[in-house]
This record gives C-alpha cells, structure tokens and sequence, in this order.
C-alpha cells in the first residue's frame, strides 16, 4: 500500500474534489497535499514498487533521497498556495492544479522512462488551464503556445525513450552515457528546464496564468526538470555552460522587462541556471547544491509570485509602468515579498543564501573560476532586479496607483508561512542540508563568505543608486527566441488561413454571379438582352422582381408536411424490418 | 508615498555601516580557505567591485541591446 506512487492521493483528491460540497472545495486543496505530506515522511528509500505491463517491468515508484526531497517540497508548495489560493471559487482550477501537483509528484518518483513520459505529460496538459484560467485574449494565446511547444518536448522525449528502449533494452530511468536516445531525452528535459534557447514558452506564458496559477506554474515544471537532470545527465559538461550561461541571461532580459511578473519568470529561469550548472558539474556537493537550491527557489520564488500577484488581486495591474507608491497601502505585501527577494538574492539570514553558496562552492571545489564568476554576476543582476528595481516601482516610485481592493486573509496567510520557511531554511540551513541526497560537509556561514556576499550586494545597491535614471522602465516587450515561431505563425495564418478564405471568397462570388446571370438570362433571353441596353432599360421593374422580402418564421407552415415525411419514413422503416424478418 | 527623512536616513545610515565593516574586516581577516582559491581571492574588496562594475555593466549591456535591438511596441505581436 505504502509503496504505492506518491502521485496517488493527489489524483484522487481531483477526482473527489468536484463531488465536495463548494464550501468545501478550498480545504480539499490543504488536505490532500497534507496527506501527501505524511505519506512521504513515511516513505523509505528503498521502497520500490514494480507491475508488469507488456513485457516490460515498470517501476511506478522508485524512492531514494533525491526524489523524497524534491517530493517534500512538492507537497510542501502545494499546501502553501492551497492556503494562497483559499479564496479561490474555481472547480476547474483546483482540479488542474491537483492533477499538476499528483503529476510533478509522479515524475520524481518514476523509476522507468514510460511512467515518467506519462506523468510529464499529464504535466503539461493540466497546467495549462492555470494558464487558460485568467480567461484574456493574451492567456489564450500564450496558453496555446506553451501547450504546442510542451508537446512538442514530449514528443522528443517519447522518442528518445523509445530509441534508448531499442538501443539498450532497458526502461529503467538511469545515468545516461550517450547515444540518439540520451541526447532527446535530453532535449526533453532541457525543454522544460527553460535551457535558452528552449526557454521562450516560460516567461511567455507565465505571466499570463491567474494570480494563483502562476505561483504553482514556478515551482513545478521547470524543477521537476531539474530533478530528471540530475538523475540521468549529472556530470555532463555541456550542462556547466549552459546554466552559467541561462544564469545571466535570464538576469539580463529581467533589467529591461516592464511586467512584474515577466521579470520574475526571467528570474526563474537565472536561478534554474545555478542549478543546471551544478547538475553539470555532477559531484555529491553539486548535486546536493542542485537539489538544495530547488527546494529553497521553490519557497522563495512562489513567494516572489505570492507578492506580486496580490498587487495584481488588488489593483488589476503588474506592468511597472502602471503601478506605485503602493507601501503605505500595502505594507504586508511588501514585507513579504521583499522576503522572498532578499531570499532570492541570496542575502545571509535568508534561505537563498544557503542554497546557492552550496552551487557556488561545488564549482569553487572543481576550480571553475569563470564559472564561479558568471554565478556572482547573475547574483548581481537577482538583487539589482528583484530586491531594488521591482520593489522601488511597485511600491515606492513617483506614480500613484489607484486605491487596492482588500485582499483576502487567506493570502496574507499563505505569504506568511512561506516567508517563515524561506527564514527558517536560511537561520537553521542544517533543516536543508539534513534531507539531501548526500551528506553534507559545508558551513555556509563562515566569516569570509558573509563579508563577501555583504560586499557584493551593497556595492549593488550602490550602482542601483547611481543608475536610478537609467533603471526607469518603459512600456516595451522585449524579443525573445519565441519570436521564432510567433512571427512565422503570423505569416502562416496569413498565408494559410487568410489568403484561403479570401481566395474561397472570390470565387464563391464569382460563381454566383454567373448564376445568376444565366438564371436571369435563360428565363427570358430577349428581355435581358433589351434590359441589358441602358437607354431602354425599366429599373423599376427589374427592382419589384428581385426584392421578394422573405417572409415571416411560421411554425405551422411546414408541420403538417413534416409529419407525413416521418410517417413516411417510419412506415419504410417498418416494412424493410419485417422483411428482413420474416421474408429473407 | 514618500519616506520620512528620518526613517530614509535610518536604512541610508544601516547600509553604509555595513558597507564600511564588510569593507574594513575584508583587510583584517586573512583568507585561510584553500580548498577553493582563485586569482581573485587575494584582491581586498574584490567582491564590492564585482557588485558594482557587475551592476553598472549589467544594467549598460541590457539597455543597450534593448535599445538596438530586442525592444519593441506592445503590440508587435498583434
């Protein structure tokens, strides 16, 4: 019973959710995943369960302490935004969001690749109704988009499985050591692990999910991503320099964005980059950086989500432009948020510190230099870009926004809890460091290393204030690789769907046209023709002939007529049935 | 909403504190960490340049490539 997949009581919590009461249907969100909480407590490494399908011998749950740590904070989350989200009034979006959840879940406990394309697919189509569920034109777009393009992962990664299955023979989900198989399971797995330049779909669609979507869409695809990196690909170089490099880029984009949200999503995808770095460099220290860093972004980015969306709640805006001097309206929201940005930025006290010190030393330890600089530097552009710039806009800045609806207490709670564990982690980082995969031989807080980050991010600070001019941010997008396939849909919509209709239109008028030329022409040739000539023509008449007004919807009119057709029809009917009985 | 000036100076007054101890006790406390030892490990307030000429590079690189390049109306994709 025990060893059945974690995923269980999530899916049967979205089974049984519609079936509750709707006063009930909030709580539902706290109580299966604090159920799943304690299963998971409960749970061993070492407790596998195995069935037979098809000749192949799927092990629907694998537990080690990799996957017991990435679920802890699964279930973890979903609680927390179930508290967020308690106002929440919409059966559809708790059930996606369960099923998102049950299925994150799934993945990290599959011990073979098919149990792991199910769940990851399962993945992408729920969570894109959280997306689906703000219900503008924008979310609808982009909620296509990030459907199209996550299938389109999945299909690699399907493929891939199979290649590997016939190359290896084997199903188990293991280190891969290379091959056509490994490199699409790859290209799967960096899909969602928002890899440049496979990154568009994530700060494309999640600034469009509802306010409560979108703190769940933070947590789980691109760490369950994570998670499936370090299981199959640790030590692969390629991996270093690919997350030292999203590191950046992702810091980068996050200097020019004008919606608050959209810069958050850029941030996901800097600090998915410390941990796909340390996935690269493959070592105990590194994995268990990797893994520490997942369970500490999670908290802090869902509460960087958590912030920014009751601004959203209360006031219907996330663009910078639109918002300010929102402190002495909001003051809660800040506290918290700015929790989860100090968090972020990795200052001492706060969990991030303690997270990505351990990504940093691992590639310290392995005398990475360049890479221990390109992580600095994206640490630089975090606390730039989210601890100043988003905060001073939103809350402090020249504008005034309207005046904030109350926001309900339940996301005030929400924020609250997760702010504590985001301090908890970084007071006692031993909570952390005691659930990793490996043991740990590090100490975060020594001397050296606290002045060095205390020198980092004031002197950060510093070059903040003197670039105040030009941090002001305008009412712009910014291009990204999704212009790839946007632009060309556009043309292909143009080219496809417009240009076909149009050329269907013309000929249909022309076809009619000549129809009614010879109608009017065979019915009587010699007036036509006589109309036809201008100086005798009779407008008037030719008027009276054509403007036969259509007449009034009678239901009588054709009762009668109708009825005889379906005797008609039934006494057929009859008669072919008793001959087919009785003659034949 | 403004800050009061004196709540304004209060935080002004912590951060320079701290900026000034980070930076005094970087000269006083000998780096004794050799498992992990770069080029820049014997530089005093290394790190207080990286966090300023990092941020003042950051910010000019991405308005930079904003203004040639990547940045658009709202409505481009429309």
């Amino acid at each position: 019973m025990i060893s059945l997949p974690p995923a269980t009581i999530l899916f049967l919590g979205a089974v049984l959710l519609p079936l509750l009461p709707r006063r009930m249907r909030s709580a539902a969100l706290l109580v299966f995943p604090a159920l799943t909480f304690f299963w998971l407590i409960y749970l061993n490494p070492g407790d596998n369960l195995s069935v037979h399908f098809l000749d192949y011998n799927l092990v629907v749950t694998r537990v080690d302490q990799l996957s017991l740590c990435f679920g802890y904070v699964f279930a973890l989350i979903t609680f927390l935004g179930g508290i967020y989200s308690y106002h929440l009034r919409g059966t559809a979006e708790q059930v996606s969001t369960l099923l998102y959840a049950g299925s994150s879940l799934g993945v990290v406990f599959a011990g073979d690749l098919l149990t792991l394309v199910f769940f990851w697919e399962i993945m992408a189509v729920s969570s894109v109704y959280l997306i689906w569920a703000r219900g503008t034109t924008l979310s609808r777009g982009a909620g296509f988009r990030y459907l199209i393009v996550h299938l389109f992962g999945g299909s690699m990664l399907l493929a891939g499985v199979l290649v590997q299955l016939t190359q290896t023979g084997s199903m188990l989900f293991t280190y891969m050591d290379g091959g056509l198989g490994a490199y699409l399971i790859m290209f799967g797995f960096c899909l969602n692990a928002a890899v440049p330049p496979l990154h568009a779909w994530l700060s494309d669609a999640y600034p469009e999910g509802t306010v409560t979507g979108s703190v769940y869409l933070s947590a789980f695809t691109t760490k369950t991503a994570v998670y499936a990196l370090a299981r199959g690909f640790a030590g692969w170089d390629i991996l270093v320099w690919a997350g030292a490099a999203m590191a950046v880029y992702g810091v980068i984009y996050a200097v020019l964005e004008n919606d608050a949200r959209r810069l958050l999503a850029y941030h996901i995808i800097s600090q998915v980059g410390y941990m796909v770095c340390a996935v690269g460099i493959g070592t105990a220290t590194a994995i268990n950086g990797a893994t520490a860093h997942a369970f500490a972004h999670i908290l802090y980015k869902a509460l960087l989500f958590m912030g920014v969306g009751t601004v959203l709640y209360a006031t219907g805006q996330s663009k910078l432009t639109n918002l300010g001097g929102l402190a002495r309206a909001m003051p809660l929201a800040l506290t918290f948020y700015m929790v989860g940005a100090l968090s972020i930025s990795g200052f001492p006290l706060f969990s991030g510190f303690v997270s990505k010190s351990l990504v940093v030393h691992a590639a310290g330890l392995n005398h990475m230099g360049l890479v221990v600089l390109l992580l600095n530097l994206a640490s630089v552009g975090t606390f730039l870009s989210t601890t100043l710039k988003l905060p001073y806009f939103i809350w402090f800045g020249h504008k005034n926004s309207a005046q904030p609806s109350a926001i309900p207490l339940g996301m005030y709670l929400g924020m609250a809890l997760t702010a504590i564990s985001c301090i908890a982690i970084g007071v006692y980082p031993s909570l952390l460091y005691n659930i990793l995969p490996f043991p740990v031989d590090y100490q975060p807080y020594t001397v050296r290393h606290v002045i060095e980050t205390s020198q980092l991010l004031i002197f950060t600070g510093l070059g903040f204030w003197l670039l105040i001019q030009q941090m002001g941010v305008k009412a712009l997008i910014s291009l990204d690789f999704d212009w790839f396939y946007r632009k060309p849909a556009q043309l292909a919509y143009k080219v496809c769907v417009v240009s076909v209709s149009k050329l269907f239109g013309t000929v249909e008028h022309a076809a009619l046209s000549l129809t009614r030329f010879l109608v009017r022409g065979s019915a009587n040739p010699i007036g036509y023709l006589v109309r036809a000539i201008p100086l005798v023509r009779q407008p008037k008449h030719h008027a009276v002939a054509t403007d036969r007004q259509p007449h009034e919807y009678d239901p009588d009119r054709y009762r009668f007529a109708t009825g005889v057709m379906v005797l008609l029809v039934l006494l057929i009917f009859i008669i072919v049935i008793a001959w087919s009985l009785f003659v034949s | 909403m403004k800050f009061e000036w004196k709540t304004k100076y209060t935080w002004i007054l912590i951060v320079v504190i701290i900026a000034i101890f980070s930076l005094v006790a970087d000269f006083l406390i000998p780096i004794s960490d050799s498992e992990e030892e770069f080029w820049w490990s014997h530089i005093h307030g290394f790190f207080a340049a990286l966090g300023l000429f990092g941020c003042i590079a950051i910010v000019m690189i991405a308005k930079w490539l904003g203004r040639y390049w990547l940045q658009r109306k709202e409505d481009y994709y429309d």
